[in-house]
């Protein structure tokens, strides 16, 4: 759309220059001019059916709205006058009359500054103070509270189908949709059964999308209005997507994560990060503990790290694991503790394998969603990587290809037009016959097979898990020069482990020190060992099995820098203080590396990790 | 004046006029055959065009007009048959298909040839089950005569055609609504523009044409633009289905030329030669129910595509009359409508869905007997705030919803005073023991009144 054609055209009087192609709506806006509107969202296709965003056009017979009219050359538009004023002041009486808009019970309600609802923003602005047709309070407009997340209230819906093309545009699920017609018209999940047993995945974007307080989420709720909490903008380490989110914080709290529209994720978030994040926890480690007569007992920061210091003096050989969810800042200063320190390289990541990153161009998320050729091999991106999930759906919508490779059946699969075994496409070598078959029409292999949609495809993606064969790896690498690749990796920092050294490996020693930050691994089990320390956020299993425990910050509370499946360096912001006495990883280890008599120094573990 | 000769309703009566047999001896298929042979498709559009056709379908556009929107560099056409025919009272499409099928297929022969289409589908209201398969009985039988498929009179003209069944509402009608069904979607109105002949049917150019448009296609070919255009009045040309349903002694199907008067068409004696048991006419809807309605006094109107709008009416419409006698309550006529439109409405736009349903809220408050005076002024206000023209709807299905309401209590706004005066004397009638069970139900101003009148025949004297 860049290269389109300038237009000039006139809103209220100002002469102003837009693109060809662009709506009204869209010109006015990056002009700063703003156009009121319900049923419209930046980030999603226009409907017009509001009509609240009417403007005058002149030569125009009748109102248009902004948001689906094309700029043409010389049109004059006028956004507020009589007429449209009384069309917009009809529309929102019908909007107010439709369902029991009782706002006193919203949270999203409040005066004119504070309110974050859009409806009631308009009706302080057009001065509804009254109504010329009496809601129906009759009527019991249902509310639907089967999902985990969040709640839909009927009786606060505007029938703006914002959720249902954001359910569809967005997130590529197709839950949402309409039902019956008319003034009965409602928003219902699949065929109309509750959204609890419903295709819904959670992934909110509905939520984010909401222009009142019909869908509002059970954590945040009545926890504020906009104006009274802070918005920062930080990384989601859910997993190694590394999505862009818009933290909502409030007196030290984090209220709830929304998506951030500008990153790469484009406002999309999975259920893990937008609403398991603020799920209840189990207790937090705010004071070392030392088993005592088998028994954890609080300790002070002092005779913990001189007591650790000491048994790992003692110790043979020391082990370490660390979490791939930490950052590199951490993950650098406990790779050099033990390299500088301890003298060992019994270093290993808790989890989380690193597939090779070599095999050609990496993609960003962007150009998955964009794609016209998704080729999904190994991994489950459905379940693992979410998002990513949904953007090759959302690719698949816009009329992509889909071939998935994988031993196991996945979500994919149903999408797929091709499906092949992973033994189909571990031949590396393309065998002499290869072209006669296809000549003759026969059973290509499973590597040509790649190689022809590669080939026919303009922006062809090629996701590939980790943990595969080497010659499925290389089959890979013959694939034509175009296709762009994005490792699917398990565990959120996992690339920014591997440059810093760290795999996933068994490790020996007869002392290990776990550094777990706010990673929760269950089901994880350790063997015995003489002594082992957990530095940890929550309670766990593991930290139950310690015998020295030793705090961390969680996700939220630290800063540093991850690497995520792009290959991008993603800022860790915190989003709130931590407990006084908890330091940051780094701070722990370096204290502790002072107590075992080492020059381990700040700077070298800065270096460290810039280097990453 | 002159019986008219029918033409579109010629093979009305006709032993056997479904099929292809009869229909070929009667002259059937010669005027696609000279169209096909003999001219260009710029021919047949310019022809069209002289002829003064406009579309039978309500809107009364210039159908030759519609065709050259067409963009000049298109390679594939689709030709969408508008045999919807929702709207109450029209019944002439559905007339003309039972009774002479190759009629339309012959009419979608020249049509699709003017436009150069690939594809023709039909779209048939689902409730048209006998209609759709006497339709598709003939498409078959022109297929295995070679009147479809490839190369069709030996030319190199090709069409496909198909009947598609719609899926049952009163907005699939509207051609983009129409469109949306044909692809298989939720009916609902498209945004324009873009327009359908630029976008329309699966996003590729695509005409929408009435089922009578295309029967008038048949007629202005084989017997030349001059003969069509030297019927009817100025500005509306050609002979018109007109429909009578209603108190009628005769009600039905005709055909005239354009510009009837209402009065002729509900008491000529080739019409519906006047109404029934000793009736008088309270009011007529002359073309649809979208349209408005006419009194007693306005029988006069020339039913074309302009007079009507000299009465306060929306136009023509698809000129199929629905009589109201005497004995009728106004109240009920004014329910019904608006109840109509408020389980039509496809629930889009936010004044259609919620105006359409207040107005029905309000309708039924009036006909319960608890209306108030100030009912009747808000929902005239209300017809002025709805629909395409002040720009609030994406299609004109409040538009057509605004003329009849508007209409029927500026009309009668007498009557309909009477009645709230003697509800508010008169306190003592039964409750309505049936009601219309519904989703739109309405709490009046603070209390829903215990005893209302619900007019009798004693009670609602006109």
């Amino acid at each position: 759309m860049s290269d389109a054609p300038l237009v000039n055209l006139t809103i209220n009087g100002r002469l102003i220059r837009a693109r060809a192609g662009q709506t009204v709506m869209e010109a006015a806006t990056a002009e700063g001019i703003h156009i009121h509107s319900l049923c419209h969202h930046p980030e999603l296709k226009p409907e017009g059916s509001c009509r609240l965003c009417l403007v005058d056009i002149e030569k125009q017979r009748t109102l248009q709205p902004a948001c689906t009219f094309p700029v043409a050359e010389g049109l004059v538009i006028q956004t507020e006058n009589p007429k449209i004023t009384a069309a917009r002041r009809f529309a929102l009486q019908m909007i107010f009359s439709e369902r029991s808009h009782y706002c006193m019970y919203c949270p999203r309600s409040g005066t004119a500054e504070s309110t974050d609802c859009e409806l009631q923003r308009l009706g302080y602005k057009y001065g509804l103070a009254n109504w010329e047709y009496t809601p129906h309070y009759g009527k019991d407009w249902p509310v639907d509270a089967t999902r985990k997340y969040f709640i839909m209230d009927h009786s606060r819906c505007i029938l703006c189908r914002r959720c249902v093309r954001a359910c569809n545009q967005i997130a590529a699920n197709h839950t949402l949709g309409v039902g019956m017609r008319g003034a009965r018209t409602m928003i219902v999940a699949d065929d109309d059964v509750p959204f609890g047993q419903s295709s819904c995945v959670s992934c909110g974007t509905c939520l984010q999308v909401c222009p009142t307080g019909a869908l509002f989420d059970r954590h945040s709720a009545y926890c504020g209005h906009d104006k009274d909490v802070v918005q920062t903008q930080a990384a989601c380490l859910g997993c190694s997507v590394g999505c862009g989110i818009q933290a909502v914080t409030r007196d030290n709290q984090l209220l709830r994560v929304e998506g951030d529209w500008e990153a790469g994720n484009r406002g999309l978030l999975c259920s893990i990060g937008r609403f398991e994040v603020v799920e209840p926890k189990p207790p937090r480690i705010t004071q070392p503990l030392i088993r005592r007569e088998w028994q954890l007992v609080e300790a002070t920061w002092d005779e913990a790290l001189a007591h650790v210091a000491a048994r790992l003096r003692e110790a043979e050989r020391v082990a370490g694991l660390a979490s791939p969810r930490l950052p590199n800042e951490s993950l650098a200063a406990f790779a050099c503790f033990f390299q500088e320190v301890l003298g060992s390289n019994d270093v290993a990541l808790l989890y989380g394998e690193n597939p090779p990153d070599d095999l050609g161009r990496t993609a960003t998320l962007r150009d998955v969603a964009d794609s016209d050729c998704v080729i999904v091999i190994g991994g489950d991106p459905c379940s693992n990587q979410k998002v990513i999930g949904a953007l090759i759906k959302r690719a698949f919508d816009n009329g992509a290809r889909l071939i998935v490779v994988n031993d196991r059946p996945t979500e994919l699969d149903a999408y797929a037009c091709v499906r092949l075994e992973l033994e189909d496409i571990s031949h590396a070598v393309e065998s002499p016959f290869e072209r006669l078959r296809h000549t003759y029409h026969l059973r290509v292999s499973g590597v040509a097979q790649l190689k022809q949609a590669v080939a026919a495809a303009q922006r062809p993606v090629v996701l590939y898990g980790s943990g595969l064969s080497t010659t499925v790896y290389a089959g890979l690498r013959v694939l034509p020069d175009k296709a762009r690749f994005v490792p699917l990796i398990e565990g959120t920092n996992t690339a920014g482990a591997a440059r810093l050294g760290l795999r996933a490996q068994p490790v020996h020693g007869d002392a290990l020190y776990i550094l777990l930050g706010d990673d929760m691994v269950n089901g994880h089990v350790l063997p015995q060992r003489q002594f082992t320390v957990v530095q940890a956020a929550y309670r766990s299993a593991l930290t139950e099995a310690a015998d020295v425990v030793l705090p961390a910050r969680i996700w939220a509370e630290q800063k540093g820098h991850v690497v995520n499946m792009e290959g991008r360096t993603l800022e860790v912001r915190p989003l709130l203080d931590a407990p006084n006495s908890i330091q940051s990883d780094w701070e722990t280890i370096l204290r502790l590396g002072g107590l075992m008599g080492s020059a381990l120094s700040f700077d070298a573990i800065s270096e460290m990790s810039l280097a990453v | 004046m002159a019986r008219f000769e029918p033409v579109l309703l010629r093979n009305v009566g006709v032993e056997g006029s479904r099929t292809l047999r009869v229909y070929e001896s009667r002259g059937g298929y010669a005027a696609a055959r000279k169209a096909l042979t003999t001219m260009s498709p710029e021919e047949v559009t310019e022809i069209t065009k002289k002829s003064g056709l406009r579309g039978r379908g309500g809107a009364g556009f210039p159908t030759g007009m519609k065709w050259s929107f067409l963009p000049k560099d298109r390679t594939i056409t689709y030709l969408c048959v508008n045999f919807d025919e929702s709207e109450p009272g029209t019944f002439n499409n559905r007339y003309l298909v039972d009774h002479d099928p190759h009629q339309l297929l012959e009419g979608i022969l020249i049509a699709g040839y003017a436009t150069r289409a690939t594809t023709a589908y039909i779209y048939i209201r689902v409730e048209f089950h006998e209609t759709f398969h006497i339709l598709q009985r003939a498409l078959d039988e022109a297929y295995a005569a070679g009147l479809f498929g490839r190369n069709i009179f030996g030319t190199d003209y090709s069409l496909e055609c198909y009947i598609h069944r719609g899926a049952g509402a009163y907005v699939c009608g509207e051609e983009t609504g129409l469109i949306e069904s044909l692809e298989g979607k939720r009916g609902w109105p498209r945004i324009k523009p873009p327009f359908p002949a630029i976008e329309g049917a699966f996003r590729k150019p695509t005409v929408v044409n009435n089922v009578e448009t295309l029967a008038c296609l048949v007629h202005i070919i084989e017997r030349g633009p001059e003969w069509f255009s030297s019927i009817g009045t100025p500005g509306s040309a050609g002979p018109k289905l007109y429909q009578v349903s209603g108190p009628v002694n005769r009600p039905g199907c005709f055909e005239a030329p354009l510009g009837l008067t209402c009065r002729e068409l509900i008491f000529g004696d080739d019409f519906a030669r006047g109404m029934a048991g000793g009736r008088k006419v309270k009011g007529v809807i002359p073309g649809g129910l979208s349209v408005g309605i006419l009194t007693a006094d306005e029988l006069d109107c020339k039913l074309d595509f302009d007079d009507p709008k000299k009465y306060g009416l929306l136009g023509l419409g698809t000129a199929a009359a629905i009589v109201i006698g005497d004995d009728a309550d106004i109240r009920h006529v004014l329910l019904n409508t608006c109840r109509f439109y408020a389980m039509e409405s496809c629930g889009q736009c936010t004044q259609c869905r919620e105006g359409t349903g207040w107005m029905y809220r309000i309708a039924r408050r009036i006909a319960e007997g608890a209306g108030r005076s100030a009912d009747l002024d808000l929902l005239v206000e209300q017809t002025f705030s709805m629909g395409m023209m002040p720009g609030l709807s994406i299609c004109g299905l409040p538009d057509g919803a605004v003329y009849p309401i508007r209409t029927i209590i500026q009309k009668y706004r007498a009557e309909f005073e009477r009645h709230i005066a003697q509800q508010a004397s008169s306190r003592t009638v039964e409750v309505i023991k049936e009601r219309v069970p519904s989703a739109y139900e309405l709490p009046i101003l603070g209390q829903r009144p215990a005893q209302v009148t619900w007019p009798t025949a004693a009670s609602s004297g006109a």
